[in-house]
């Protein structure tokens, strides 16, 4: 049983040890999922996780580059054509008989363009994977792109975007992107703006829909499909996929080398404080210590160092926390919080402390042991649907990762030492490298540069 | 923690859900009730590594004493500050190191407590909400910052947010002088005259096995966790409960329409929200056939009308193109008066007043002329293959249950979804369209940019 339940008095600890043996004598427990590797007859690899106790499955697809490839003046154009593609109709259906034909079988597909890939998910019931792949062939390769959808789709962008620049999570992090990332495609407005929106048209989105090739294409798939069957629908869906087309090749985005504190005026009675700092690949040897050094100082939900200072001791926030960004091209260690705008330098200066604590004392053993039993035992607990799994499983592939990446990870996770957290947090890991965003009226806080709070016409506005 | 306002985006989970239409059920979950009064369902899916555990509390915003407002939230947030056993934050602590996850939020109706963990945990999870449903220490050092991190809260959701001003203005002026106008976080005075000790006499009152459910879903022999929550929650010795205040029924609201303009807002957001009838209502007042049978009738109305292809986003997404997207939401299981609503974006150049009397004007003449046989026909069909999806999910059960059971019905009402949905005839979608199109309690919401935009008036 677990050795944490020593927190606990003594009479209460043994009852959950006899319970948990009770427990483990009667359930398997089971281990991460077995991936297998397809190869389709026409010549398309995939990964599958075979289940057949419920009659559907969902398979994933990806193609390497996204919304960083927009154009500066024609940002918002991968989000505009993955919504024609899985919203316009496509060969003999238009966008509602399209529509309505998914839905009354039972299937959903999406397609979505996030930073770094065009996504895409079909979930069908098995008995409907005729019409499931059928469809999403046809969307992929015959889309419609009919101009009353392509105005339609693009208005509804409009109105995210304004509704977007209305909120303030969205506003800070749009000066912050702009602010480290000034001259690299990553501070472009995934949404585009309402201006570069207007620059668009159905020839921009027919090039970027004849880009998405099987030379970028990723495939992967969970549920009740045997590996013969998912090579048949992989070569049905995207077998008439063109094999290859020149790709744009982009540069590393270089951080800042001062570090950067943003004030954003805005007026209201809280101040929305965000912070980040540059960090290394997944990829670098340095990773799974980072994770482990992120959970103890912001990652760990209500008992890491920073929700404990700043939240349950003085209760100056309803939230705070970091996490990591990994992107193709940047990885980065974001942190965010609310506090009221006369307690934003104090919070500053608490966050700042806690953190140089940590660094120059070090996390204690057991901080280290929890964090990585945190951090393997929530990777099981994220697979828990056909949709989880094809999409972690795309995530791996997008990021040119082998089939036993789980488990490899979790090897590296348990193999990280107190003096590899200590070598991490001295490395990367220094809070006088941090930029600064603090939307609102901050007390206490000094600034190296102001900027207008973005809307959805433009960048924010610097001084 | 979270809480659910019951808010503009009245999203039924059981709408996501569904029938299968192979199947008479839903999630065919096993049912107990044990000696305290506690009721257990336990479900097993395939698939997951992962055991969820949902308890829930018949304790929620409107069960609030007068002049309390918040109290069962700040409950909520309390139930993860220590017991006499275990120190603050030790509930999260053990999960988190267990890679698990917990959560909790309140809705009008009830409090709800979520947590993730390997089966292998099971028996200690529930032997902490065992602890912690009978042993809870509200203690000032940590009572007192924990109310801060609650008005922060209501700071970061409502007060600071125009979106979420909107929200618990619109309900106000839907349900005037009634609890579901008061939100469920409380109201800035409330929370100012809140203390720890209002909170520990709700918790007395109404945290008892006998007023709980717990819902367990993972890939579990039911008979082994049954034996297990008697080992633990089936323990806490039974209490008595406080009665639940009864809940009015909707009154008329004081004006047809209420319109906020906000300095931020650059998108113009319109709303309709019909008073319409729910079956945790219908469980309380007592009911009759057609009126329980048309709240399912309304559940096919909603999915007819709304989603992707639903007749009003033909209208007037598609055809008239005065918005750029709508949405139709129905909430049937909760405890007092439901909403039926319409929500809009008006597409650009088109003023927000002609999209808010569209959305009417439509509503009306679709009501008038009735919903073709094949609409109703699909929407039936749409909505039965949510239950499919339903069961691909660690976490959707337990919503579920909670939340049908929080509304006085019975749980496992969940399971007789498919064959009511299955049985709504054509005419009586149609005849639960006219009535609601004839409900006279309603309420237009605006939320609209401070700059007077095109076509419209100041």
């Amino acid at each position: 049983m677990p050795k944490h339940v020593i927190l606990y008095r003594t009479g209460f600890s043994t009852l959950l040890i006899v319970l948990g043996i009770l427990l483990s004598l009667s359930l398997p427990a089971r281990a991460l999922p077995a991936i297998q590797e397809v190869t389709s007859p026409g010549g398309i690899h995939a990964w599958l996780v075979e289940d057949h106790r419920l009659p559907l499955f969902t398979l994933a697809f990806g193609f390497q580059g996204g919304v960083e490839r927009d154009p500066a003046d024609k940002q918002g154009l991968a989000v505009l054509t993955a919504s024609l593609l899985a919203e316009g109709g496509a060969g003999p259906w238009d966008a509602l008989t399209f529509q309505r034909r998914l839905a009354n079988h039972g299937i959903s597909f999406s397609v979505d363009a996030g930073r770094d890939a065009v996504r895409g998910v079909v979930r069908s019931p098995r008995d409907q994977r005729g019409v499931a792949v059928t469809m999403a062939r046809l969307a992929l390769t015959a889309p419609r792109l009919d101009p009353r959808d392509f105005e339609r789709l693009r208005d509804r962008q409009k109105a995210a975007v304004r509704t977007l620049a209305g909120d303030t999570d969205w506003q800070a992090r749009a000066v912050l992107l702009e602010t480290v990332f000034p001259n690299h495609p990553y501070h472009q407005r995934s949404l585009g703006t309402e201006k570069t929106l207007n620059n668009l048209t159905l020839d921009d989105v027919r090039g970027l829909a004849r880009g998405l090739t099987r030379a970028r294409l990723v495939v992967t798939a969970a549920g009740a499909l045997t590996p013969q069957e998912l090579g048949k629908v992989v070569d049905q869906i995207f077998g008439a996929l063109p094999a290859a087309l020149p790709d744009r090749t982009l540069l590393p985005a270089v951080w800042p080398e001062t570090p950067v504190a943003v004030e954003v005026p805005r007026e209201g009675e809280q101040t929305r404080l965000m912070f980040a700092l540059p960090l290394p690949r997944p990829t670098d040897p340095d990773w799974e210590a980072v994770e482990v050094a992120n959970w103890i100082l912001g990652g760990g939900g209500l008992t890491s160092r920073l929700a404990k200072a700043v939240r349950e001791d003085a209760g100056l926030t309803y939230g705070i926390g970091t996490g990591l960004a990994p992107m193709e091209l940047a990885s980065f260690l974001m942190g965010k919080t609310i506090v009221s705008n006369a307690e934003a330098g104090r919070v500053q200066g608490t966050i700042l402390d806690v953190w140089q604590r940590l660094r120059d004392e070090g996390p204690s053993q057991e901080d280290v042991a929890r964090a990585q039993d945190y951090v393997i035992g929530a990777l099981p607990l994220a697979l828990t649907s056909t949709a989880s799994l094809a999409e972690g499983m795309l995530e791996l592939r997008l990021d040119h990762r082998p089939p036993d990446e789980w488990a490899q990870h979790l090897a590296r996770l348990r193999a990280v030492t107190l003096e590899d957290v200590r070598r991490v947090l001295d490395r990367w890991l220094d809070p006088s490298r941090l930029t600064w965003v603090a939307l609102g009226a901050p007390h206490g806080m000094t600034f190296t540069r102001a900027c207008t709070v973005p809307d959805g016409t433009g960048p924010a506005v610097c001084r | 923690m979270r809480f659910l306002g019951v808010g503009v985006v009245l999203g039924s989970l059981l709408l996501g859900a569904g029938m299968l239409p192979a199947s008479a059920t839903v999630f065919a979950p096993q049912r107990v009730r044990l000696a305290n009064g506690l009721e257990v369902l336990v479900v097993s899916t395939p698939l997951v590594a992962a055991t969820s555990i949902l308890v829930g509390y018949r304790a929620g915003g409107a069960d609030s004493p007068p002049n309390e407002s918040g109290v069962a939230h700040y409950l909520e947030h309390l139930m993860f500050r220590g017991t006499t056993n275990v120190p603050p934050g030790g509930f999260s602590r053990w999960v988190a190191d267990h890679g698990g996850q917990d959560n909790a939020f309140t809705t009008a109706d009830g409090t709800f407590f979520t947590t993730l963990v390997a089966p292998g945990n099971l028996a200690a999870a529930l032997m902490l909400e065992a602890d912690r449903m009978q042993n809870l220490a509200i203690l000032p050092a940590t009572a007192a910052p924990e109310l801060n991190v609650v008005r922060s809260e209501r700071r970061q959701r409502t007060s600071d947010d125009p979106e979420g001003r909107f929200v618990e203005g619109l309900r106000h002026v839907l349900f005037p002088g009634h609890p579901y106008g008061e939100p469920v976080v409380g109201t800035e005075s409330d929370l100012t005259a809140m203390t720890p000790d209002k909170a520990e006499a709700f918790y007395r009152c109404r945290y008892a096995p006998s007023n709980a459910l717990v819902v367990i879903t993972g890939p579990l022999d039911a008979h082994a966790t049954f034996a297990l929550v008697a080992a633990t929650l089936g323990r806490v010795p039974a209490r008595p409960v406080c009665p639940r205040p009864p809940l009015p029924s909707a009154p008329s609201p004081v004006s047809g329409s209420f319109t906020q303009r906000e300095a931020e807002v650059r998108q113009p957001q319109m709303t309709l929200q019909i008073i319409a009838p729910s079956r945790g209502a219908l469980t309380a007042h007592g009911m009759s056939a057609d009126a329980w049978k048309a709240t399912y009738a309304l559940e096919v109305v909603a999915e007819a009308l709304g989603g992707e292809t639903g007749v009003l986003t033909r209208r007037l997404v598609h055809e008239r193109r005065v918005a750029s997207a709508l949405n139709v939401s129905y909430d049937p299981d909760v405890r007092g008066p439901t909403v039926f609503g319409v929500s809009a974006t008006p597409a650009p150049g088109v003023a927000p007043e002609t999209l808010k009397r569209a959305l009417a004007a439509t509503l009306r003449e679709v009501a008038r002329a009735g919903l073709a046989a094949r609409d109703v026909r699909s929407a039936k069909r749409r909505l039965g293959y949510g239950a499919l999806w339903a069961r691909d999910s660690v976490t959707a059960p337990g919503l579920a249950f909670g939340t049908v059971w929080a509304s006085g019905q019975r749980a496992d009402n969940v399971e007789a979804w498919p064959d009511r949905l299955r049985g709504i005839t054509h005419a009586e979608a149609n005849a639960a369209l006219r009535a609601l199109d004839a409900e006279k309690r309603r309420v237009a919401g605006s939320l609209l940019p401070e700059v007077v935009g095109v076509g419209e008036r100041p």
